[in-house]
């Protein structure tokens, strides 16, 4: 019998993979990242629709129930585009002070060409 | 430290962020100054008037469009210095906790060839004006520093600094904070083998308006910049 749970993990997994293939028509994603995406909200859709599925994943793990195993998996894999979030937004804060910082000299030297005392920037 | 005669422009940039109520009295406790000096102010978004009021008196303002943090002022800072071939910046803070009659001490010990000089404001006995666990805080950074880069640092948060821009030059690619730029520029240029030196500072409190520095924040910029400035 299907668990109200696995109902509600079913929706959420599709949800995920519309969602996606949104982002993918808008060019906000290119194919690989499409892909990435596509394959994880998949396998979520259907560990959620068919959890016996895991149990064939015990054995490596050394984890003795499934949904347990669901949990640790979830868990990791929450760890790990957490840490992808923590990258991106590092890089993109870091691009922004670059192009902050070069907007801020720009308009210096800029100010500063009417005055002789100032040297020019090399361009 | 013997004493130099400095006859030449010494560049200080004042890094600022809404010091509307400070920046005139900071700039004007300079311009006191018996040394030949050159004023900046790298406004970090201000979006009080900050800058307009640097400008009147008569610094130059560099001035960010949006609000980033006091180490991407001060990368611005050494950026600009680099672009117009200074040999070496003084930076004092915008809130006017720093006497400009210091200034002298720290530019005759760059004088001296000291590649980084660090105002300190543990060096001497004074009524210091800030919070005890703050002060604490500071020490145990400091101690805790000090054994990172080897060099015995007694204040790694002062921002009155003097700094050689050739070091600079080789440390500016890889400096990264944003907010607390103090420890990863030590850290960086001790790497580079600079030669550093501490000079006493008095320790007065912020002119108006509140400090934007945190213990907490201060705390965790410090162990990313141990883990992530490490050899």
């Amino acid at each position: 019998m299907i668990r109200g749970i696995q109902i509600l993990g079913v929706l959420i997994g599709a949800y995920l993979i519309l969602q996606t293939l949104i982002q993918w028509k808008k060019g906000n994603y290119g194919v690989k990242k499409t892909v990435l995406w596509l394959s994880l909200w998949a396998s979520v859709a259907i560990l959620f629709a068919f959890p016996e599925l895991t149990t064939l994943a015990l054995p490596i793990l050394t984890m003795e129930d499934a949904y347990r195993t669901v949990l640790v998996v979830g868990l990791i894999v929450a760890y790990v585009l957490a840490y992808e979030t923590y990258q991106q937004a590092t890089r993109t804060e870091r691009k922004l002070a670059e192009l902050v910082q070069k907007i801020a000299i720009h308009d210096y030297f800029k100010k500063a060409r009417g005055n002789p005392d100032e040297k020019d920037e090399d361009r | 430290m013997k004493k130099t005669k400095i006859d030449r422009p010494i560049h200080v940039f004042i890094p600022a962020y809404n010091e509307e109520e400070n920046i005139e009295e900071v700039i004007r406790g300079l311009k006191h100054s018996e040394l030949d000096l050159k004023l900046y102010v790298i406004d970090d978004g201000s979006t009080d008037k900050t800058a307009e009021k640097a400008s009147k008196i008569g610094a130059t303002v560099v001035k960010h469009p949006v609000n980033l943090g006091g180490g991407a002022a001060i990368r611005t800072a050494f950026t600009l210095a680099l672009l117009n071939g200074i040999d070496y910046v003084v930076t004092v803070d915008g809130d006017g906790q720093h006497d400009p009659k210091e200034l002298q001490n720290i530019v005759e010990a760059m004088e001296n060839g000291y590649d980084l000089v660090i105002g300190s404001r543990f060096l001497r006995e004074q009524e210091l004006s800030m919070p005890f666990y703050r002060r604490i805080g500071i020490r145990f950074f400091s101690w805790l520093m000090s054994r990172a880069v080897a060099t015995r640092i007694t204040d790694t948060t002062s921002c009155y600094r003097a700094y050689k821009m050739a070091v600079i030059r080789e440390v500016l690619p890889k400096l990264r904070e944003n907010q607390y730029y103090g420890l990863e520029v030590l850290m960086r240029m001790r790497q580079n083998g600079a030669k550093i030196a501490e000079v006493p500072i008095i320790s007065i409190s912020r002119g108006t308006g509140k400090s934007k520095k945190g213990i907490i924040k201060f705390a965790y910029n410090l162990l990313r910049t141990l883990v992530g400035n490490g050899r």
